[in-house]
């Protein structure tokens, strides 16, 4: 199997679950990007490149699942901070009831077929 | 908000980032590379150091700035209604060209019987960037993000258009300027607040002997054509730096930018105002006697000029429905002093005018001024 096709339909599926899991992480308490850049950068595998989540709050906010607000800081300028808005709360709580099925599915076929091969072995 | 990245790396990786979103409408753009080069300080200031690997490492985390921009789009692709929005809105740059430059031509050609060497240039450009606009929207030029008719129909309305009609040309190309997608917010600003500045000085520029209300009048008139031409400036220059910034490989840093483009507007105004718009005829004519007149100064009485109709008014002449005033060139004002009264020896400047309906000429006369007073005027009924 080419690593590069796994790796491009990994990609695939990091891109779309990350602006929901943005979207997660919004709903615990507003953040700025720079804060949410490292907790999304904590998340083994998620996040490529940095630089792409800012694009991404530029989409989310242009499609109104986040709002953006001021405010000052201790250190340097006044940030942006986004915040959840409730169509973002309906699209992430949607999200949330899709992914688990999909995941279920997924992982039942996976495990499944991983036991079929031991079966086949024996 | 916009912070300094001083180390040449990160300019470098920021002026790319900039070039990359060209495409990106002006407000976005602005955001991306505002919120990334933030990201860049907090990374720095969380590593509490900014030598070269740590700012390497920092910006190779980041990615390439052209993957960053690249995911503004996202799954799908910009909104496709984009397109048809900016052709309505060429299509509406166009309309206000073409009726504004009927309107102005009927009005202060033919109406007001006026082939001012001044007012002939700016309708001239006027018709020219009309000409231009009607091409692209007829042949369906793509406009981007970097300016295209839109953008140079507000620029000459502004510029050009205030020397014809101060006030309904600074309305129009306005209108143009908040409709476009070049400029932001702070861009859109310059123009009104210039304008607004210059009201003060318009107002003591005009003589308050035409009474407050021609005076407020001169005062806009002044504040409107002067505003939108140095506003109208500002503008072009935004644009030229964003068409070169989508164009070239990215801006450098160029010092020198600012203070020569504002050298620039300094002494071409001054040129303007001491050549083609000076009244160099009359300063002969008036030798030794006169005082050199400042540039401003000198602005002031175009402006005025411009609004005689008014100034006429001001006299306690006939309404201009009655009658038009056809103004004729500037005689010798030693001329006129034959007529003068006692005590009053010399003039800066003097118009004569003729009064007239469209068949009969009904009377004609003088008005001088010294410096921005008018002092003499003079009105005797045709033979």
């Amino acid at each position: 199997m080419a690593p590069t096709a796994e790796s491009k339909g990994l990609s695939q599926l990091r891109r779309g679950a990350l602006e929901y899991c943005v979207l997660a992480l919004l709903r615990q308490d507003p953040s700025y990007g720079y804060e949410l850049v490292q907790a999304l950068a904590d998340v083994d595998g998620l996040v490529t490149s940095e630089g792409t989540i800012y694009p991404l709050l530029t989409r989310l906010r242009r499609e109104q699942l986040v709002a953006t607000f001021w405010q000052e800081s201790e250190e340097g300028p006044p940030r942006r901070y986004y915040k959840l808005t409730a169509a973002g709360e309906r699209a992430l709580t949607d999200f949330a009831e899709e992914w688990s099925r999909f995941r279920d599915g997924v992982d039942a076929l996976l495990t499944s077929s991983g036991a079929g091969d031991d079966h086949h072995e024996h | 908000m916009t912070t300094m990245n001083t180390d040449p790396i990160v300019t470098d990786y920021l002026h790319r980032l900039e070039t990359a979103a060209a495409g990106l409408p002006t407000d976005e753009r602005a955001e991306l590379v505002a919120d990334v080069s933030e990201h860049i300080n907090s990374a720095l200031r969380d590593a509490r150091t900014a030598d070269e690997v740590t700012v390497r490492n920092v910006l190779e985390r980041l990615g390439p700035p052209e993957d960053i921009v690249s995911e503004t789009t996202g799954p799908g692709s910009m909104p496709p209604q984009e397109d048809v929005r900016r052709d309505g809105r060429d299509i509406a740059a166009l309309v206000i060209l073409c009726a504004g430059f009927l309107a102005a031509f009927v009005d202060v050609v033919v109406g007001r019987a006026l082939l001012d060497p001044i007012v002939i240039a700016a309708l001239a450009v006027w018709a020219v960037a009309t000409g231009h606009v009607a091409w692209r929207v007829v042949t369906r030029s793509p406009r981007g993000y970097q300016g295209g008719s839109l953008e140079i129909a507000a620029i000459v309305l502004l510029t050009a258009g205030g020397f014809v009609w101060a006030i309904w040309s600074w309305l129009a190309g306005y209108v143009l300027v908040v409709l476009s997608d070049v400029w932001n917010t702070r861009d859109k600003a310059v123009v009104p607040l210039v304008t607004v500045l210059l009201m003060p000085l318009g107002w003591a520029m005009t003589s308050p002997w035409f009474g407050p209300e021609l005076q407020l009048r001169g005062a806009v008139t002044f504040a409107g054509g002067l505003g939108g031409l140095l506003g109208g400036i500002d503008l072009s220059w935004r644009l030229v730096q964003v068409r070169h910034r989508a164009t070239a490989g990215g801006a450098r840093r160029r010092w020198w930018l600012a203070p020569g483009a504002v050298a620039a507007v300094v002494i071409g105004a001054a040129a303007l105002a001491a050549g083609p718009l000076g009244d160099t005829g009359t300063q002969e004519a008036c030798g030794a006697g006169c005082g050199p007149a400042t540039t401003v100064d000198q602005f002031a009485r175009i402006r005025l000029a411009a609004n005689r109709q008014d100034v006429a008014h001001g006299l306690g002449m006939p309404d201009r429905t009655e009658g038009r005033w056809q103004w004729g060139p500037r005689p010798d004002p030693h001329a006129v002093q034959t007529q003068v009264p006692p005590g009053k020896s010399q003039y800066d400047d003097c118009w004569m005018y003729d009064l007239h309906t469209a068949s009969d000429n009904l009377a004609h006369g003088a008005i001088c001024f010294v410096a921005d007073t008018v002092v003499y005027t003079d009105i005797e009924p045709a033979e």
